[in-house]
């Protein structure tokens, strides 16, 4: 559950390329390279939320079976 | 007795009193009613009356004895002593200690266990976590067959989606409802320090309910459990108004069950747009951070160019300078040269006059000095008269008799005597 980058972790990131263009002088290649992931974790998010549902577990139910 | 006392002779009252008080008041008595008209005076002494559907008796107590402050219209049992207060010769029970019966015992137990936990830090607010903002395992504790359990599940499928929830159905009201919430929490911290998969966030939730229905989240049990677990727990009960020691403890208190949805997930709309807000502002910063380049490239250039065009300016201007400047000053070398050489050849001709004019003035007066010459003068017949020493004879007077000189002619000489 935990090997794949989580939904909180990917936003997180987000935020983290947002702050990266609030500086002024950047470098355009960097820039540039920060730019395509941002804009690639954006739509990856906005994917999941589209589409994911939750899933319910019973717990009780696992305890039983084990 | 009594009609021997009173034949034998006349009591004060204060002896009166003392007597009633010696018979009536040699053990405790329980008494239950109703509480009425109860006040407290200077923080210390508790007067109330107890009644039932006939009669009234009027109480005293220290407000140590009673506790919890009573309610007009409260069940209670007192023990007491009856007795005549001599100071008002008022008849009342002198109270040692109070239970509240009934609905009545359940609140004072509530508030009392309410006030120890307080004190001993459950509620502080300093230790109270946060949950995250966006969550991917919960961890639902409370009856699957509840309306809690449906609200708190459509309210979650309605905001957000890609959550694991799981759900530990126990009891919620009933004798074995807490030590089952209990197991829950241990459950939960035992997932915890196993590492995997293990919850975000707990979610304590059930419907409203009477006093007796909430027992088990009023239990101190369950209160302990929700203190120590290890992941931070949402608490979500019934109604708004009703509140339960678990709200008190818990890391975050929802008003019912659906809020604790809300609480815990995140509005997929809200996030949508926020999500909307990057993405433009990731492409406006890119496009300002371009046009900027561009800008200060095109700019750069051009005072590059500026710049340079300057230098060219410059230097094609020196040249001009020289170019225009260059002819005259050849001119005027050229002017100087020719003076010079006019000079030269001035001061040539000046000498070769000078040396011509001396010519002439040597010529002539070589000519002069032979014409005035000796040999000169010979040659035009003069003769040149000498003594014997050498000496000239320029006077006639000069010589004298018998003196021999001599006479040089052109030809030769000629030796005299003077006569």
């Amino acid at each position: 559950m935990a090997k794949k980058e989580t939904f909180g972790e990917k936003y997180e990131r987000l935020e983290q390329l947002s702050h990266y263009f609030e500086k002024g002088d950047l470098d355009i290649d960097e820039a540039l390279t920060k730019f395509e992931e941002g804009v690639g974790l954006v739509k990856e998010l906005q994917k999941h939320l589209d589409s994911v549902e939750n899933k319910i577990a019973d717990i009780k139910q696992k305890l039983q079976d084990v | 007795m009594y009609k021997k006392v009173n034949r034998m002779q006349p009591l004060s009252v204060t002896q009166f009193i003392q007597l009633i008080n010696n018979l009536v008041g040699f053990e405790q008595l329980a008494v239950e009613g109703e509480v009425s008209g109860f006040s407290v005076s200077q923080g210390k002494f508790v007067f109330f009356s107890l009644k039932d559907e006939a009669s009234v008796i009027e109480c005293f107590a220290m407000t140590y004895a009673i506790g919890v402050p009573l309610k007009d219209g409260m069940k209670v049992r007192v023990w007491g002593t009856p007795g005549l207060y001599a100071k008002s010769g008022r008849f009342r029970i002198t109270v040692s200690s109070v239970e509240i019966l009934g609905e009545g015992a359940l609140q004072a137990a509530y508030l009392a266990l309410k006030k120890k936990l307080e004190s001993e830090g459950l509620f502080a607010v300093a230790r109270k976590r946060t949950i995250p903002r966006f969550v991917s395992h919960v961890l639902f504790i409370g009856s699957q067959t509840s309306a809690a359990y449906t609200d708190f599940i459509r309210v979650a499928h309605n905001r957000w989606g890609g959550v694991l929830i799981s759900v530990y159905d126990v009891r919620v009201q009933g004798e074995s409802a807490a030590m089952d919430i209990v197991g829950a929490f241990n459950f939960a911290n035992a997932l915890m320090q196993q590492g995997d998969s293990c919850p975000d966030v707990i979610v304590l939730s059930r419907g409203g309910g009477s006093l007796e229905d909430l027992q088990s989240f009023n239990d101190e049990r369950v209160a302990r459990a929700v203190f120590g677990s290890l992941i931070p727990v949402v608490v979500g009960v019934g109604h708004e108004r009703d509140e339960t020691l678990v709200d008190f403890v818990a890391d975050v208190r929802a008003s019912t069950p659906s809020n604790a949805a809300e609480r815990i997930f995140p509005d997929r709309i809200a996030v949508l747009q926020e999500l909307q807000s990057f993405g433009e502002y990731l492409s406006f910063s890119m496009d300002s951070l371009v046009h900027k380049k561009k800008t200060f490239l095109t700019s750069s250039l051009f005072v590059f160019e500026q710049g340079v065009g300057e230098v060219i300016k410059n230097a094609r201007m020196h040249m001009n300078t020289i170019m225009t400047v260059l002819p005259r000053l050849q001119a005027q070398i050229q002017f100087k040269k020719t003076q010079i050489v006019q000079m030269v050849a001035g001061h040539e001709q000046r000498l070769r006059n000078i040396v011509l004019q001396l010519q002439e003035k040597i010529s002539f007066l070589n000519k002069t000095m032979t014409l005035l010459s000796p040999h000169a003068l010979l040659a035009r017949g003069y003769s040149i008269v000498k003594r014997k020493n050498g000496i000239l004879v320029t006077s006639a007077r000069d010589v004298v008799r018998g003196e021999e000189i001599s006479i040089t002619m052109r030809d030769g000489e000629i030796d005299v005597t003077v006569q």
